[in-house]
Order: structure tokens, then sequence, then C-alpha cells
């Protein structure tokens, strides 16, 4: 097995037993996943570079108690669920979270332009990026974060149960309530 | 369009967006982690024997560590009686009996009679808590002498000494620290590990007690972390709250670099926000 194919279970072991390298390396792996599901969660640039060093500090500093029998990516994106909820709950406290209605348009996504493309085909994919955003900001936060949790932590309906504290019965239908409205909404802007 | 086509449509748009996180996110995070992987090196060069794992109890360490502690036992059995005896008839007439207190403790052969068989430690270990040398009455009285012997214009200082036996003369040899000044006059750096220690085991009581000492609550340990660096390490806030409050430095970076700020990442959200009320970059 080649470095590059080493298990993240078996890099934070090594990163536990005083491995940097081991560290960068699966920073590297999971860097933009996790951006991309702060991010898209709290729908602020500013906030989510703050919670991503949060979520990597704790990676870094919990490592030693990390159990091999969680899958790397469960306890990744528990962490940095975790966090968000700590920053919902400070920034807003008298909102629940359940009801929490996300800010329109804040998700601010940047879509990047065939370089050899003209005005025309910037003009789409800002567009596309739009929709894309208005269509994240309109899913209710429970919904968002599991369909986030699924589509970029790559983690089982099991899972996100697990993470998020509900059975296996609500976190499947946020799911499927998640995609429908997505569905529409996209056909909507498409 | 059905889920998957929804979950490709998604990643076709995801894959194309250009934000990412800042490259000094990345580099502090880094940073970090290489701090504590460094700090996993230190410890694991002068980690105590960890007796609970499986390869410290393995039959072929249970039976030299047993017979060891037996030849140990034996032995000790052997030479205890040597130094715990009384005084026997031999002896005595080597080194009679002083006939009160005060000779006895005035005679360097007496000065430890009863202590030889007990462990005195060189230097108190400043556990929290206690941060006060403890005074051994024998090496107390042998201060007491030697400054008596002092007030008395050295009359003793010319005469031959007294031979002494091993256990005597190292009590001589320590008698000097014992009379050294207390901790309360001027704070050692013994006192400041022990805030260290405090702050990071979140004893509030002692580190107010040691804060009233006056010490320097910014002293950094070998890593250059202060009390405050190690109460918000070990997320000890109240530990924090008092060091705060008590003026210690919110940005004394360790050696590495790190804030304090820095630091609170992965420790409660309030340690941040103290960080940050008492000024912290």
């Amino acid at each position: 097995m080649s470095e590059a194919d080493e298990p993240d279970e078996v890099l934070m072991g090594r990163y536990a037993r005083g491995d940097a390298a081991a560290f960068e390396r699966l920073y590297r792996r999971h860097e933009m996943r996790t951006w991309r599901y702060i991010e898209r969660n709290v729908g602020n640039r500013a906030t989510a570079d703050e919670l991503m060093q949060e979520v990597w500090f704790a990676v870094a500093r919990q490592a030693p108690r990390y159990q091999t029998s969680a899958r790397f990516t469960t306890w990744l994106f528990t962490i940095a669920h975790n966090r968000i909820i700590d920053w919902v709950r400070k920034s807003r406290p008298q909102i629940s979270l359940e009801c929490l209605p996300h800010e329109a348009g804040s998700v601010v996504i940047q879509l990047t332009a065939d370089p050899s493309s003209g005005p025309l085909a910037e003009a789409v994919a800002h567009q596309q990026a739009s929709a894309l955003a208005q269509a994240l900001a309109e899913l209710p936060i429970e919904q968002r974060v599991a369909f986030l949790m699924q589509i970029e932590g790559d983690l089982s309906v099991e899972e996100i149960a697990t993470v998020t504290g509900v059975s296996f019965e609500t976190s499947k239908s946020r799911l499927r309530y998640a995609r429908m409205k997505l569905r529409e909404l996209l056909q909507e802007h498409a | 369009m059905n889920e998957q086509e929804v979950d490709e449509r998604y990643r076709r748009l995801s894959d194309r967006d250009s934000s990412r996180p800042s490259e000094a996110i990345r580099q502090a995070v880094l940073r970090h982690a290489a701090e504590l992987a460094a700090q996993v090196h230190t410890q694991e060069s002068s980690a105590p024997i960890e007796f609970r794992k499986a390869a410290a109890n393995e039959p072929r360490w249970r039976v030299a560590t047993y017979g060891g502690l037996a030849a140990a036992a034996l032995a000790g059995l052997l030479i205890a009686p040597h130094f715990l005896a009384p005084s026997t008839a031999p002896r005595a007439s080597l080194t009679p009996p002083p006939a009160n207190t005060a000779e006895r403790a005035a005679t360097p052969a007496a000065k430890m009679p009863l202590e030889a068989g007990k462990f005195v430690p060189a230097e108190p270990r400043a556990f929290a808590g206690n941060v006060r040398p403890r005074q051994n009455p024998a090496l107390g009285a042998v201060a007491a002498a030697d400054a008596s012997r002092a007030a008395q214009g050295g009359a003793r200082e010319n005469a031959a000494p007294a031979p002494q036996s091993s256990v005597a003369q190292l009590q001589t040899m320590r008698a000097p620290s014992a009379a050294s000044p207390p901790r309360d006059a001027a704070p050692s750096p013994d006192a400041a590990g022990a805030l260290r220690e405090a702050a990071q085991s979140g004893n509030v009581p002692t580190l107010q007690a040691l804060l009233a000492d006056h010490i320097d609550i910014d002293a950094r340990d070998p890593w250059g972390r202060t009390a405050l660096m190690l109460a918000v390490r070990a997320d000890q806030k109240e530990a924090v709250d008092v060091l705060l409050a008590a003026g210690a430095d919110p940005n004394a970076a360790d050696a590495r670099g790190t804030t304090p700020l820095e630091a609170a990442a992965g420790a409660q959200p309030e340690i941040a926000a103290a960080l940050r009320r008492a000024g912290a970059r």
C-alpha cells in the first residue's frame, strides 16, 4: 500500500504518535470537504475560516483520544457539526436551532469559468453559482446539515443520525426532503 | 431529475467552486499540529513506565520485577536493624548520648539520632496547595544550633571537629538549604512551576494563594508556556478567568509562537471569549 492510499485511521494513529507529516496528508485530503461543509452551512467566509481553524485545531488536540472504532470522517464531521452548533447558539442565542433560517443568498459560491471562455460563459457560471447558493440557502438548516454531511462527508444515514442526535428515520426523511427541495429549486434556476 | 441527478448537479457545480480556506488558516493548522507532534516526542522521551500497559506485564518482566522486589526486601531486612536498633553498649561508648535535648541538637553526631532511617527530600516538590518547604525538625535544630554558634562568636569554630557518621555529615550538608529564607520572602522558580501546575489542573484555591505571593504570573516553562497558556490548553475556564483577572498577559505566546487565543481553538468557546475580552489577539 502506497502512502497515498493509507486509510485516514492509520494516518491518525501515526499522528497521535508524533508524525506531523501524517496530519498534513490528512488535512490536505479532507480540507475542501470540511471547508465546503462549514462554509455552506454558516454562509459567511470569515466565520467559515474561523470555524475551519477551530475544527482542525480540535482534531490535532484530540488525536490521542481518537478511537479507531469510529470512521475518521464521522469523527471529523461530528467536530465540525458541534462547532457550527456552538457558533449558531453563540451568535443567535434567542433562536432555536430547529427554526434557524439561513440567510438567503449569503452562501457565495464562486464558480470558476473555463479560462478559454468569454464574458458570456462567466455570466453563466455566475448565474449557476447563485442558483446553487440560493437553493442551499432555502433549505431548512437540519436538512442542509444532513445533505451536506452526506454529499461532502460521505456519511451514511446511520452516521448522520448519530452525529446529529436524531433517529435513523428522521435522518433519512431529512435527506429525502432536502433532495426533493433541491430538485425543485435547481429546476427553477435551470 | 431524480435524487442521483440532484447529487450530480450539486457536485458539478461544487467542483467548479473556487472558494477555499485561506492560506493563513492552513499554515496555522499545520503549525499547531506540528507543535503538538513535537510535544508527543518530548513526552515520549521522558514518559514514566505505564504499568497498565500489557507490555509491562509480560511474564518475563513480572519474574524480574518480583524477584528484584524480593531481593530488595531481603536486603532491607538485613540492613535495617543496623540503622534502627537503639544505641548498643559499644556505640554508646563511642558517642555517649547528651544529657538534654539542647545538647543533642548541638552535637553533630546526634543531629539525626532517630531520623537515620528516614528519607529526607533535598528539595520539597511543590504540589498544588503546598509550596512551602517542609521543615525537618532535626534540621531546624541544627540550623538553630549553627545560628547559636555564630552568635557566640564562633567559639567552637576553632575546636577540632568531632568524628561524624556519614549520615550526620549528609545532614550537616543539607542544613543550610533548610535554613534558607522561606519562599514567602522571595518566590523561587519552583513557585512559578507550582503556579503553572495549579493553572493546568484547575486548582483555583491554590492558584489564588500563589498569586497572592507575588509570583511572576507570566513565568514560562522550558517550552515558553505561561500558566495562562497551560490553563487554556487544559480547558480550565475558571483558572483562565482567575489568571486574566490577576493580570496575566493574554498575548504571551509560547516558544513556537502559538498565542493563547490560538491554543483556545480546541477549548470551550467561553475561554476564547474571555481571552478576547482581555485583549487577546
